[in-house]
């Protein structure tokens, strides 16, 4: 931080503050999870966590929305450096590039999905081109994208929607520190390619590490997405929880307050993450 | 970059493809009727969709909604994230770090998890099923976001102009409307702007804690969605969509601002 | 800003939102409404007058943009014209109305929110265990003297006795929607589908919700010796016995189903979706006429028909409920009972509309009535109503729908 001239001390005034705002409604909701998975509200037993959490079908639940969140973001991250790296110049070209891929940002997660349902399911607008050019002629030969294990069509609608983040954030990263650095190893002698390598990339990396992790795991909890594109088998994690929530049995429900709860331990922990890389940049 | 014109230039229209092509087949949607495989054109258009979704008291609610709720959770987590963000960026590392953490947290939860812990809680409150009730569950996600940003904005602060300020004399009231209010106005409107989308588009929370009977743009389309309506789904998308875009291509929002903190 | 002022800053919001909160709470207490059942025991008139100038929140399923629009511009505005009642519809079903009443039964609220509820089935059972049903009250409108209560379909919900707890107010029938341009020759009986499903692989599935469930507790009924073998309550081991019969048929498919019986739409909603884009060629509907309403609002091709398979297909109605805390019980009352006058029903009953099913019992009526339904029910592009009263299949025990639901999402999917 640029200098100040106070001290930094021990201010219990902004820990009051972010106790009750931040904190009490978080912990009153984790509060009630944990109750709620114990046993305390409804007629769930206090065994119900293990049976839970080593039931196959929620593991592959699991599995599912880790393998989409990963993925997703991994080739985000590929796009929105490519994009950085290729479009951060000051030619009109590149301003029109920037431009476009920000379309997508304030764009809600409910609207991209539904697009892409409409685009890419097996009779969505792309296998109709594919129809129209002879290459498939039935739905059935245009590969399986949505409704599928592969969730290959959850992946596309996160790229859509997280590429254009990444890629503002790598944008200013690049524009606030690594041009500067790339410049001056270029002059030192290093190719075009040593300075990406060395200087540039690791750079992008280091400042979007935090982003990264956020991207994660806001695709992990999403429920829009695996609402209108995710496969029924496996189930994505808030699909799971809210299926065995819906039930009438209260069984069931307790079931919700576990996979809830697990689920939110992935994103503490992710949080925790966060903030370690957030303060190491 | 070593200049190839032709790569370039696809690439470029690789891009534009990817960014307009779903936001087109929304628009196309909204507008046909019948419209199946394999028409690649829609066989007959109308405006059905678009007008129901103007006319219809059902949807007039739930627009209303949306925007009271947006507008009302942009302008009190902005009012508290401010002071927040300030006095985190303050205090000694360990309480910064505490708050960035709690802030993230609020961002991080799944909405769904988060929501049936709030969902009973505001039941508890005797707020369950209402506007404030979902309103109060808005402001956990848009508070963290929004401290998160100010924490940033704060942690650049340069308060030479500040002390040089005193030092002429200045009482705080003034220094605080002359100095840091003015540049202060860039950050304010980006953390309305994003406050409002955070409420605007959610889908989970308003679901869970307002127990169905709350009515919000979002949910409406959902429910076209799964009605079958796909032309009313498209257009209500499209809806929900555009004043997304207005919101927040009226804040400008900074690249730099943005990128420091909720990176 | 020094931290002293922030400090205040801090106490004053706190302070705001206690104090915000314990008002808001404060005024869902109030001093209680007459009940439905203390209402029932005086006579019409008396209902009527009650109602007049008050305002009932009806909770129902809003999915379906037809039966909204049914409601908002034919039923809103002649309740408020003859008779006075400002009816105010919010979203809500099953759980959500049984979580929503339960809190406020517990937290001791007087006076709820809603006057009125859409329910059926298994909803209807949660409610009334938990007591959070006000009754009985339906047996005392005029309009029920006109009620099919002879039909099975009717008289029981789910094989539960409404016992006055519950008002009916329409019926429907599972079917299997086909389009007559595709699939010239469509099966009619179990058998015969299972064999166009190996004849067809890829080409038929059903979805995960309520009518995918229903569609299986049909074909069990079907396999298992028909619905006597499950009528009289929840039997477990006869569950078992058609849950193994069942599966062992479904597996037998399931190379030939959709996506290889791998994957299952989320609803119905998607299963049209894919009927309608020729990635298969049935979809299902627990509305018979769904096929012709669809088709009409350009959701469906418009060569889509409706076909009920011989072996029987489940028939069943939906009902209007009180809560407990109802705010204005006459209101609904009065609402629940016009929704069964002839008028309503008939409106409703148009392929225009709604194409729900009445519930009255049309030989009752003057003939002028008759003729009116006759018209509407005998239309050609719906399934001829002697063919569906023929294979109409009634509820069983919600339990079979619940544990089937849960096996199923288990071992099948």
């Amino acid at each position: 931080m640029i200098p100040h001239s106070s001290s930094a001390r021990t201010n219990l005034v902004p820990v009051a503050l972010a106790g009750t705002l931040l904190g009490v409604p978080m912990l009153l909701g984790i509060g009630y999870l944990v109750a709620g998975a114990f046993g305390y509200t409804g007629n769930a037993s206090p065994s119900a966590p293990g049976r839970v959490l080593t039931d196959p079908q929620v593991l592959r639940s699991v599995a599912l929305s880790l393998w989409i969140a990963t993925i997703g973001t991994a080739v985000s991250l590929v796009g929105a450096l490519i994009i950085a790296l290729c479009f951060g110049g000051n030619s009109a070209v590149d301003r029109f590039a920037r431009k476009v891929s920000a379309l997508p940002l304030p764009v809600p997660t409910l609207a991209a999905a539904i697009a892409v349902l409409l685009l890419l399911s097996q009779s969505g607008w792309v296998s109709r081109a594919g129809f129209a050019m002879q290459l498939v002629s039935t739905p059935a030969q245009f590969p399986a994208l949505v409704y599928d294990r592969l969730a290959i069509g959850v992946i596309v609608a996160v790229v859509w929607k997280e590429l254009p983040f990444l890629a503002l954030v790598a944008l200013s990263l690049q524009s606030l520190r690594g041009v500067a650095l790339a410049d001056a190893a270029r002059t030192l002698g290093a190719t075009r390619w040593q300075a990406l390598r060395t200087i540039t990339l690791p750079l992008l990396m280091r400042g979007l590490a935090p982003s990264i992790v956020a991207v994660f795991v806001f695709v992990f909890g999403s429920l829009e997405l695996a609402l209108v594109l995710a496969p029924s088998s496996p189930l994505a994690v808030p699909m799971l929880i809210q299926e065995r929530r819906q039930a009438l049995d209260s069984v069931a429900h307790g079931d919700a307050y576990v996979i809830a709860l697990a689920a939110s331990a992935i994103a503490l922990l992710a949080a925790v993450l966060h903030e370690a890389l957030r303060a190491e940049r | 970059m070593r200049r190839l014109p032709g790569a370039r230039a696809l690439a470029v229209i690789l891009l534009t493809t990817f960014a307009l092509s779903p936001l087109l087949m929304l628009l196309l949607t909204s507008v046909s009727r019948a419209w199946f495989y394999p028409a690649l054109f829609s066989p007959s258009y109308d405006m059905t969709a678009w007008t129901a979704l103007l006319l219809d008291a059902s949807h007039r609610t739930a627009l209303r909604n949306s925007l009271l709720l947006g507008v009302l959770t942009a302008v009190a987590s902005t009012a508290l994230a401010l002071p927040l963000g300030r006095a985190a960026a303050l205090s000694t590392p360990l309480v910064q770090r505490t708050i960035a953490l709690l802030a993230f947290a609020a961002v991080a939860l799944p909405p769904v998890a988060l929501g049936i812990g709030l969902q009973l809680t505001v039941l508890a409150l005797g707020l369950g099923g209402s506007l404030a009730g979902v309103l109060l569950a808005h402001l956990v996600p848009a508070l963290g976001y929004l401290t998160l940003i100010f924490l940033g904005v704060f942690l650049r602060w340069d308060t030479r102009l500040d002390e040089a300020a005193a030092t002429l004399g200045a009482a705080s009231g003034i220094r605080w409307a002359r100095v840091a209010l003015p540049l202060l106005r860039r950050p304010i409107s980006d953390a309305l702007a994003l406050g409002f989308l955070v409420s605007w588009s959610q889908v989970a929370l308003t679901l869970l804690v307002g127990g169905g009977a709350v009515a919000t743009l979002p949910l409406d389309v959902l429910a076209m969605l799964q009605a079958g309506q796909d032309q009313r789904a498209a257009a209500g998308a499209l809806a929900l969509t555009i004043p997304a875009l207005i919101v927040l291509g009226a804040a400008r929002v900074a690249a730099r601002n943005t990128s420091v903190v909720v990176a | 800003m020094r931290p002293v002022t922030i400090a205040a800053h801090a106490r004053a919001i706190v302070f705001a939102m206690g104090f915000a909160t314990a008002v808001l709470s404060a005024c869902a207490r109030t001093t209680p409404p007459p009940t439905a059942a203390a209402l029932a025991r005086l006579p019409w008139d008396s209902v009527l007058a009650r109602a007049r100038g008050t305002t009932v929140v009806w909770r129902m399923w809003r999915g379906d943009p037809a039966i909204n629009s049914f409601v908002d511009r034919w039923v809103v505005p002649r309740l408020l014209s003859e008779y006075g009642v400002t009816l105010r519809v919010v979203s809500g079903q099953g759980n959500e109305l049984v979580d929503q009443l339960m809190v406020e039964k517990e937290s001791k609220t007087a006076a709820g929110t809603a006057s009125l509820l859409w329910i059926n089935g298994e909803t209807f059972a949660a409610l009334r265990t938990r007591q959070l049903l006000a009754g009985p009250w339906s047996m005392v409108l005029p309009a029920a003297a006109f009620v099919d209560s002879a039909s099975p379909i009717i008289s029981r919900d789910f094989e539960q006795d409404p016992a006055g707890y519950e008002s009916p107010w329409g019926t429907v029938q599972l079917a299997l929607i086909y389009d007559s341009a595709r699939t010239r020759t469509p099966p009619h009986t179990v058998r015969e589908l299972a064999e166009w499903i190996r004849a067809h692989p890829g080409r038929f599935t059903y979805d995960q919700s309520f009518a995918g469930v229903t569609f299986l507790k049909g074909l069990m009924y079907a396999l298992n010796g028909g619905v006597e073998t499950y009528r009289g309550g929840f039997d477990s081991t006869r569950y078992l016995d058609g849950r193994t019969t069942l599966f062992a048929w479904l597996d037998s498919l399931k190379p030939s189903l959709w996506r290889k019986g791998t994957q299952y739409p989320p609803d119905v909603a998607a299963l049209h979706r894919l009927f309608a884009n020729g990635e298969i060629d049935f979809s299902l509907s627990n509305n018979q006429n769904e096929a012709v309403t669809k088709a009409m609002q350009g959701v469906l091709p418009s060569t889509s028909r409706a076909l009920v398979l011989r072996d029987g297909t489940i028939a069943n109605a939906h009902f209007l409920g009180i809560p407990f805390n109802a705010p204005s019980a006459a209101g609904a009352m009065v609402v629940a009972n016009f929704l069964l006058s002839p008028a309503a029903q008939l409106e409703k009953q148009r392929p225009t509309v709604w194409a729900d099913g009445t519930v009255l019992r049309l030989t009752s009526l003057p003939a002028a009535w008759r003729v009116r339904f006759d018209s509407v029910v005998n239309d050609p592009r719906l399934v001829p109503a002697e063919s569906l009263r023929a294979v109409a299949r009634p509820e069983v025990s919600p339990k079979y729908h619940e544990r089937l639901q849960d096996d199923w999402r288990r071992m099948i999917r």
